[in-house]
């Protein structure tokens, strides 16, 4: 600045300017000072530094006209300068005349021109639809670009209006914005109902009943075959909490057949909607089986020949079933629940427990309340006549009478008559009853009659039929109003009154007229001779009785051996009672039982081997177990050749270890008695090995 | 019996148990035993689960048939024990215990107990089972330790289901002496 100053001196000088001229430059000068753009001379720049606490910047950046973002600062409130702002501008404005005249008009062009861009720019981003043009192409690069930077920002400030977009969105077309969101819409709700299941069940339950009704009506096969896994169950369920329902509407309906049904739901005393099911479905025996309780060992069993069944597998599944209602279900105090029957699909398993055994019966079909009774009274009749064979049942069902093998196929052939039966007289019925509709009354009376007397005619020619003396005799019944008549042949009056016995046992509720004769058939010899062969047969069946018979003119010779557990007098008394027997004659004998165990010893020694305190031990504690009336003697054996003092009580010590051996095992020392010898024990003689002779022997004896 | 009722049951069929605690290999011997598979994999049995097999010992010097039912009982647990009824009317029991968990072996005599006071005449074979899991000499000084059971069991073997060691004779000795 001093520089030029300098110059302006020296041109004022050296090339003899006007005073005017001097003059002018000097307030150019000056107002240049003022303006700031040239420094004063240094005497005069530091008179204005101390005073100029507030300068005043004007900056003019001239090279950066075409933008329109010129600055104009004024940092603070003017200062209190001799120069006003207003003069400044008139002073700034000559200057810019004075500088630059022409330059001037071409800026003020460069600005109008700028200031029409800016206005088109404003118009640009204003106007949505020339913003969006502009933005188009960038947009997405931008929105990642901000996205990558901060999410949270984008996320804050789209939230407030995601919703209407997608509503305007969706307006304008359902079909693509479907598409968009059809492959997150399953993840999503399976999210949902992972974070708040109840939420979206509450959300869905108001309109699911219609959905279905409406996939029903759209898709009947489909939701069938979706539903049907779980239907099976549930319609059980819902068949017995409708049965009310639908009797309320049997109720209503005036049909033939309806009032028909009713009066005989009536009069056999079941509803009316369990007959409905019954005449749907009729029953079909498949199987019967007889089962120990305790062990579920199959006792006996008949089955359909075209479906067989794995009996012992069911019998053991059916027993842990069982055990498992009784010991966990049933509530402490109170009886054990029994399991009465096990549905599945069209088929049930109904099951009747009595004594040590228990009847499973598998039915195709709802059974009849009169098949279930049968079975009540075939089991009754087994328990009461087989009762001990039942309990210790050991699983070989070879040893079993024939009788309950039989009596179950009558319950199986009763069960399959009483559905053949149920079928027609209904169906005659009903023809009868549409002719003449008002003799319903009387029809179904005899009807129920004839059902009732049905249901005891075959129970009664079970109970009969079971009978091991009555089942070869061809006895009929017929029930009657109020008595059941029995009728038939039998050859003594023993037998007669036996028939009667069965029938009245089995059939409580009933009278019996007992029309059977009993007749002296004259002996056919060849008939006898067979039977009492049948009875040889049954009686060798029974436990401990190995006998052998021959018939020869009106008398039977009996020969063999029978356990003491049996009666010795039955024998004979079961052949006296057959046709054509006139006499007896048994020289049966009775066979002790025996125990083929000997327990040895070492010379001088009195304690059991080790050895023998297993096995065998265990075969003398089975016998006592299984005969708990028989008792034992203990015979100790030490036979020496120079009769030694002391063997005696050798001897003895040796019953007793044994005796002392099976208290320890819990055998009640009453029924043992002991015994010392110096004798040689039987079937041993002096020449065998002397180590035979040392010994226990075991004799059963009465108590 | 009779020639017209073909379907008639003429059957000798024995029920056995095995009894233990749970994981202790019951279900894996039988499968050795029944189906001669082994699988490492662990189903715990829920209740009974029953199979059979034919089976033919020599009873007094002459062979025997008789169809085996073994009764596969849940295993028992610090709170839950058998329930009684699985194990009544058997004849005998298979007791099995885990040699690499020695609080098997301890249980061993209480399952003992609890089937004889159902059955008095019940007899036993116990299977140290899993020996396959431990050396020889380990297991020789366990078959040593475990003699004082009662004079029902009849033998007590080392087992593997694993392997099948000894997995027959232990079904064989039981069967014989039903
Ligand atoms: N290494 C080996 N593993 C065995 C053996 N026996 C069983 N296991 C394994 O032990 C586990 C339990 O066997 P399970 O037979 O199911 O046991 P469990 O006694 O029936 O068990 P619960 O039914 O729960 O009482 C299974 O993973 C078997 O694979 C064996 O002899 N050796
Ligand atoms: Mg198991």
């Amino acid at each position: 600045m001093s520089k030029i100053m300098h110059r302006l001196e020296n041109l004022t000088t050296e090339e003899n300017l006007s005073q005017d001229e001097v003059d002018q430059l000097h307030q150019f000068l000056n107002l240049l000072v003022d303006l700031d753009i040239i420094e004063p001379e240094p005497t005069i720049a530091k008179e204005i530094e101390k005073e100029d606490e507030f300068p005043i910047e004007v900056g003019l950046h001239l090279e950066q006209l075409p933008s329109f973002s010129m600055q104009i600062n004024f940092p603070l409130p003017p200062p209190p300068l001799e120069t006003s702002i207003e003069t400044n501008e008139t002073q700034f404005q000559q200057l810019q005349q004075l500088l630059m005249g022409a330059e001037l008009r071409i800026l003020n062009d460069l600005i109008a021109g700028s200031r029409q861009q800016v206005l088109r720019l404003e118009h640009q981003i204003y106007d949505p639809q020339e913003l969006s043009e502009l933005l188009l192409p960038r947009i997405g690069e931008l929105l990642a670009q901000k996205v990558a930077h901060s999410k949270e920002e984008m996320i804050e400030a789209i939230a407030p209006i995601i919703d209407q977009i997608i509503q305007s969105r969706t307006q304008q077309n359902r079909q693509s914005m479907g598409n968009a969101l059809a492959s997150s819409i399953s993840p999503a709700i399976a999210q949902q109902v992972a974070l708040n299941s109840e939420e979206l069940s509450d959300a869905i339950a108001p309109t699911m009943g219609q959905a279905i009704k409406k996939q029903i009506f759209l898709e009947q096969d489909a939701m069938v075959d979706a539903l049907y896994p779980i239907i099976g169950n549930t319609v059980g369920k819902y068949m017995g909490a409708t049965l009310d329902a639908i009797n309320e509407k049997i109720e209503q309906t005036l049909s033939v057949e309806g009032i028909t049904r009713k009066i005989r739901a009536k009069m056999q005393g079941v509803s009316e909607a369990e007959l409905i099911i019954r005449e749907v479905m009729p029953s079909q025996v498949q199987a019967i089986f007889l089962i120990h309780k305790a062990s579920g060992l199959v006792i006996a069993e008949v089955q359909h020949p075209e479906q067989h069944l794995e009996s012992d597998m069911l019998a053991g599944m059916l027993t842990a079933i069982r055990g498992f209602v009784n010991d966990c279900i049933s509530q402490s105090g109170d009886l054990p629940l029994e399991l009465d029957s096990i549905d599945y699909g069209t088929s049930k398993i109904v099951l009747e427990v009595a004594g040590y055994c228990y009847l499973a019966t598998v039915v195709k079909g709802e059974p009849s309340a009169a098949f279930i009774k049968m079975m009540q009274s075939t089991l009754r009749h087994l328990v009461c006549q087989y009762d001990p064979l039942l309990h210790h049942f050991d699983g070989n069902s070879a040893t079993l009478p024939e009788d309950i093998q039989k009596a179950l196929e009558i319950l199986r052939d009763s069960g399959e008559s009483a559905a053949e039966k149920g079928g027609k007289p209904s169906a005659l019925f009903f023809c009868g009853l549409a002719i003449v509709g008002l003799m319903a009354v009387p029809w179904s009376i005899f009807q129920y009659l004839g059902f009732r007397q049905q249901q005891a005619e075959s129970a009664a020619v079970a109970a009969l039929y079971a009978a091991p003396q009555l089942s070869i005799y061809n006895l009929q019944v017929e029930a009657k109003q109020d008595y059941l008549s029995l009728s038939g042949r039998v050859p003594n009056g023993l037998l007669r009154q036996k028939a009667e016995q069965v029938v009245a046992v089995a059939l409580p509720k009933w009278q019996v007229k007992n029309e059977i004769v009993a007749v002296e058939v004259p002996a056919d010899p060849v008939l006898a001779a067979a039977e009492v062969q049948r009875v040889t047969r049954v009686l060798n069946r029974l436990e401990g009785v190995a006998i052998a018979t021959r018939y020869h003119h009106g008398k039977v010779w009996i020969e063999g051996t029978i356990s003491p557990l049996i009666e010795a007098s039955h024998i004979p008394q079961s052949f006296a009672q057959i046709p054509g027997v006139l006499s007896t004659l048994s020289t049966v004998q009775v066979q002790p039982l025996r125990i083929e165990v000997r327990f040895y010893f070492e010379p001088d020694v009195s304690s059991l081997h080790p050895s023998d305190r297993g096995y065998k031990l265990q075969q003398v504690i089975n016998f006592l177990n299984h005969y708990p009336r028989q008792s034992l003697k203990i015979i100790g054996y030490s036979n020496s050749p120079t009769r030694e003092p002391g063997s005696e009580q050798i001897a003895l010590d040796r019953a007793h270890a044994l005796k002392q051996a099976l208290t320890e095992r819990g055998i009640d020392p009453s029924r043992l008695q002991i015994q010392g010898s110096t004798d040689l024990p039987p079937g041993v003689d002096s020449t065998q090995p002397n180590w035979l002779s040392r010994c226990v022997i075991v004799e059963p004896t009465a108590p | 019996m009779s020639a017209d009722t073909p379907l008639h049951h003429v059957c000798d069929c024995q029920k056995i148990c095995l009894i233990g605690d749970f994981g202790v290999g019951k279900t894996s011997l039988i499968n050795r035993f029944v189906d001669r598979q082994f699988s490492d994999q662990y189903l715990s049995t829920v209740g009974v689960k029953i199979s059979r097999k034919l089976i033919e010992v020599e009873k007094a010097g002459t062979p025997t048939v008789f169809q085996l039912l073994i009764w596969d009982i849940e295993g028992s647990t610090k709170f839950k024990t058998i329930a009684p009824t699985y194990l009544q009317g058997a004849k005998g029991a298979i007791v099995v215990a885990d040699v690499t968990r020695p609080e098997t072996l301890e249980h061993l005599a209480e399952h003992i107990e609890r089937f004889t006071n159902l059955n008095p005449q019940g007899v036993f074979v116990i299977a140290l089972n899993k020996s396959d899991l431990i050396d020889p000499e380990q297991l020789d000084v366990l078959l040593k330790a475990s003699q004082n059971y009662p004079l029902s069991v009849l033998s007590i073997y080392s087992t593997s289901a694993k392997t099948g060691i000894h997995v027959d004779q232990l079904f064989q000795t039981l069967a014989k002496h039903l």
